[in-house]
């Protein structure tokens, strides 16, 4: 495989697991558009371009998985707030579960597991 | 400078959203621009509005982005929008009035032009070519009226000025259609080619 390719499907991994990470830190509280832009670039190549997350974040808003809170900040306009709902927090755990089975198997094979 | 270069992105942006929602395109508008406004206010006075944009990303990203997750497709221009930008050009010609009606009504009625373009379509000319034939009739009445009616007749200078003017003012109205032809049909490739790209992908 090119590397090109793996860059492609390392991008279609984060497709996949930048919601369930966005959920993740809402667990933690509500967070306005650009604090979770900033939590996430924390983690290494999890954000390509930071506009990307508000349609992502209009998704979970339709699919129930997060509520959103107008709030006055001092320093300018209203700020959107999201937090997670019980949905939200069911479809996390049901993620979290799937991924560490998945993690913990690809880990197994790549770290040279192959065969016994 | 800077205010310019948001503009700028912004106007990119919303030309990127085009057949979304129009509730949808304001809000994700209005979520980017805040997003900048924080990005700008936090990095204080040094901002580098350039950098900013670019950690914002490309707006084609962020429309393909915005594509997927809330499922708009990407619309290909076809028989409908040509219809409107010959109609727009020539209808008045082949059905006075009514033929550029039809073609005003088929540009706002297709999801594929951008509010700009559909404005420009329509006021810049009215009437497309048939404009300018109405108005073909005026420098020789100009002329008449203007060298008859200050008491003495004026041939000459004068009139032989404002006769200039106004068949300048007759080729502007002619070349006014002209050039919203050639721009929407500009924009209509551009924007065929985008679409053709992102379906593929």
């Amino acid at each position: 495989m090119e590397p090109g390719e793996a860059r492609t499907s390392l991008s279609q991994l984060r497709r996949g697991a930048i919601e369930y990470c966005v959920l993740a830190l809402l667990r933690g509280g509500e967070m306005y558009g650009f604090e979770l832009v900033k939590e996430l670039g924390e983690v290494d190549g999890m954000v390509t371009s930071e506009g990307t997350i508000y349609p992502l974040l209009t998704r979970l808003r339709k699919d129930d998985l997060v509520t959103t809170t107008w709030r006055e900040s001092e320093s300018g306009p209203p700020r959107r707030y999201y937090s997670i709902t019980k949905q939200g927090r069911d479809a996390l755990a049901d993620f979290a579960e799937n991924w560490i089975r998945f993690r913990d198997g690809v880990d197994r094979l790549i770290t040279g597991g192959g065969r016994r | 400078m800077t205010e310019r270069m948001i503009e700028r992105y912004m106007q990119d942006l919303e030309s990127q959203l085009v057949g979304f929602p129009p509730d949808r395109k304001r809000e994700l508008i209005d979520e980017v621009r805040s997003h900048i406004a924080e990005a700008r206010s936090e990095l204080g006075g040094e901002a580098d509005v350039g950098r900013v944009l670019e950690r914002v990303g490309e707006p084609g990203e962020i429309a393909s982005e915005a594509r997927e997750r809330l499922g708009i497709p990407i619309r290909k221009g076809g028989a409908l929008e040509i219809a409107a930008i010959v109609l727009l050009l020539l209808g008045a010609l082949v059905i006075p009035i009514f033929g550029w009606f039809i073609g005003v009504v088929l540009l706002w009625v297709s999801t594929f032009w951008t509010r700009r373009e559909k404005m420009i379509g329509t006021f810049v000319l009215p009437f497309g070519l048939a404009f300018p034939l109405l108005l073909g009739a005026f420098p020789s009445t100009l002329v008449t009226v203007v060298s008859t009616s200050g008491g003495t007749p004026q041939p000459g200078a004068t009139s032989l000025w404002v006769f200039a003017v106004s068949i300048a003012g007759l080729a502007l109205t002619v070349m006014a259609p002209i050039f919203t032809t050639v721009y929407l049909v500009r924009r209509y490739r551009e924007r065929n080619a985008v679409a053709q790209v992102a379906q593929v992908a």
